[in-house]
């Protein structure tokens, strides 16, 4: 595997003649490159939690190279661990009223695997959307718990920092209500989707977690798509999508959706 | 006094310029870029030849991922951008899909390189800003290969251009010294450098949990439902191995940065990504992440290798490789 092009043993002075560029278009490649190597390190510094506010503030500067390349990626591939799979199961209502049901992905249905692995993704998205946003209740309680001490900062004569916390909290409702937008409108095109594809006119969609068993269960004999690894206490209602409907009712996501690193970081 | 710093910044500054222009610049041989167009090229074709099944799913309006739900995934960014949302008609989605296809069949056998490599690298990215919530690994590193690629003179060798120049020159075989150039090192280096990149992050990020610590992450892997594609469970009962391979490989992607590249170490980091790789792809059923990434490892093969290697092979298959036979 020996490279006779790597930096290694070489004569101190190399001759002009050794590089074809000249040094004029050398210097401006080597602009090109540390710019580029820059952008290299600083976005996945900046593209999974947790995360510094100067790998951000950085990353906002270069953001637009690295989207116009498609380099935006954390590369934290099964980080920090491997974690359960998310299932979206779903049933289509149609017009007679009969039912059909089915869920992604599905390894029976979806072939080439390649093919499986894009329904996988779009389940995973779909899971971190969900995980990503709060049900009504708790977003007020955040919200009271910042106010409150927005509060307790005015009564300790600190306005400034009651005025940094009241940027805060109104960022945190903008991006909340973005992801939440988000959210829905995706729940509402799979729904779609969905729909055309079983000529339906409704469907409930659900989202199911497979938890990882353990050696001890394997070593029982349970199979690995035991019904018992998709406890019921982990179910999220993803809610109903109607035919031609904007709308979608009734999500209400639950509070102990499980995380976990999958290879879409 | 003799006025000689205590620390001699100017020449170490010196020696670090050339170092650097050594390492960017000094002329290459671009067999190894070349032989990674192909097997890259390969994997574009299908992973896009892939999508047709389910195209309108992916891509048209009434998909997945229509451009309001992309509008508040992006922002309003307009460096993300899709050949697919220029038009809303099928055809058009259809009509280019079919083109997509034939651009990226013809970088593969590497005709017309200059042109389809850059259009490649296009496409691949058009694809992934459109159906950006159903990607993985696999996307990102077709990313970063297609834009090497089209950067270097990917398609020098082993191509139909190749042959054609040759044909045209009346020669049988191109002189050595044309082909090496500071392009082609510039773009393996890049490929080699963005590939360190990837397991590093890859590697500290699961440093962060604790199943990569305490051995037992691979079954974590090995047992998911979802990912399995060969039954590698009966590993539960030597459970050492589970740990061996789970430290194993933790270790082997935070130090692959700093063991590719000295000569000694190269060719066991280098072989010990052949089983990792494979291991994955077949027991998790991504045997074409397995495959992306065993590509964009051998941008760390010489290109000598390379051509003895073409050169075995050519000799194998009956063709004449007229362009390594000088060399």
């Amino acid at each position: 595997m020996a490279d006779q092009n790597e930096p290694g043993p070489q004569p101190a002075e190399p001759a002009a003649a050794e590089f074809s560029w000249n040094s004029r278009t050398r210097f401006w490649v080597s602009l090109l490159l540390l710019a580029h190597l820059f952008c290299l390190v600083i976005t996945p510094l900046a593209a999974v939690e947790p995360r510094s506010q100067l790998s951000l503030d950085l990353h906002r500067l270069i953001q637009p190279y690295c989207q116009a390349m498609y380099l935006e990626h954390g590369y934290r591939f099964f980080a920090p661990e491997p974690g359960p799979s998310h299932i979206v199961r779903y049933v289509v209502t149609d017009h007679s009223g009969e039912t059909i049901s089915g869920h992604f992905p599905d390894r029976d249905r979806l072939w080439p695997r390649q093919l499986y692995h894009r329904w996988f993704m779009l389940s995973e998205s779909i899971f971190r959307h969900v995980a990503d946003t709060l049900t009504d209740e708790q977003l007020q309680e955040r919200q009271k718990e910042m106010e409150d001490e927005i509060s307790e900062l005015l009564e300790q004569g600190n306005p400034r920092a009651a005025e940094e916390l009241e940027f805060q909290l109104q960022r945190n409702l903008r991006d909340h209500d973005r992801l939440v937008q988000m959210r829905d409108k995706l729940l509402q095109d799979v729904g779609q989707v969905l729909l055309e594809r079983h000529n339906g006119v409704s469907v409930e969609m659900t989202m199911v977690t497979r938890v990882i068993p353990t050696p001890a269960d394997v070593m029982r004999g349970l199979e690995l798509d035991d019904d018992r690894y998709l406890p019921e206490d982990l179910w999220v209602d993803l809610g109903v999508v109607n035919t031609g409907s904007d709308e979608i009712e009734s999500i209400e996501p639950k509070e102990n959706v499980q995380q976990g690193g999958g290879e879409e970081n | 006094m003799t006025g000689e710093p205590i620390i001699p910044v100017k020449s170490w500054l010196r020696e670090l310029l050339q170092a650097w222009n050594r390492f960017w610049f000094t002329p290459r041989n671009p067999a190894t870029l070349c032989l990674i167009r192909i097997l890259a090229g390969l994997m574009l074709f299908y992973t896009h030849l892939v999508w047709t099944l389910e195209l309108p799913t992916f891509f048209s309006e009434q998909g997945v991922f229509r451009p309001e739900y992309r509008e508040l995934f992006f922002g309003e960014s307009s460096f993300v951008w899709s050949h697919f949302d220029w038009s809303s008609s099928p055809a058009w989605m259809w009509g280019s899909h079919i083109v997509a296809l034939v651009i990226l069949a013809l970088f593969t056998i590497g005709l017309w390189t200059r042109v389809t490599s850059i259009l490649a690298f296009l496409i691949v990215v058009s694809y992934c800003n459109r159906a950006s919530g159903a990607l993985f690994g696999l996307d990102q590193i077709n990313g970063f290969l297609a834009l090497y690629l089209a950067v270097g003179p990917s398609g020098m060798m082993y191509s139909v251009d190749a042959w054609r120049a040759r044909r045209k020159a009346g020669v049988s075989a191109p002189d050595a010294a044309t082909l090496s150039s500071a392009q082609a090192t510039v773009a393996t280096r890049l490929i080699q450098l963005h590939l360190c990149i990837v397991y590093f992050f890859a590697g500290v990020g699961k440093l962060q949990g604790t199943t990569w610590w305490d051995g037992t992450a691979i079954w974590g892997a090995l047992a998911s439902y979802e990912y399995q594609t060969l039954d590698a469970t009966f590993l539960v009962y030597a459970p050492w191995i589970i740990n061996i391979l789970t430290l194993t490989s933790v270790f082997w992607e935070v130090s692959y940065p700093f063991m590719i590249w000295p000569k000694l170490t190269r060719p066991i980091w280098l072989f010990m990504a052949v089983p990792l790789h494979l291991g994955i792809g077949l027991c998790m059923g991504m045997m074409t992440f397995a495959w992306i990434m065993l590509v964009a490892n051998a941008s760390f093969i010489s290109p000598q290798l390379v051509q003895r290697l073409m050169s075995w092979l050519g000799s194998k298959l009956g063709i004449a490789r007229p362009d390594t036979a000088n060399q």
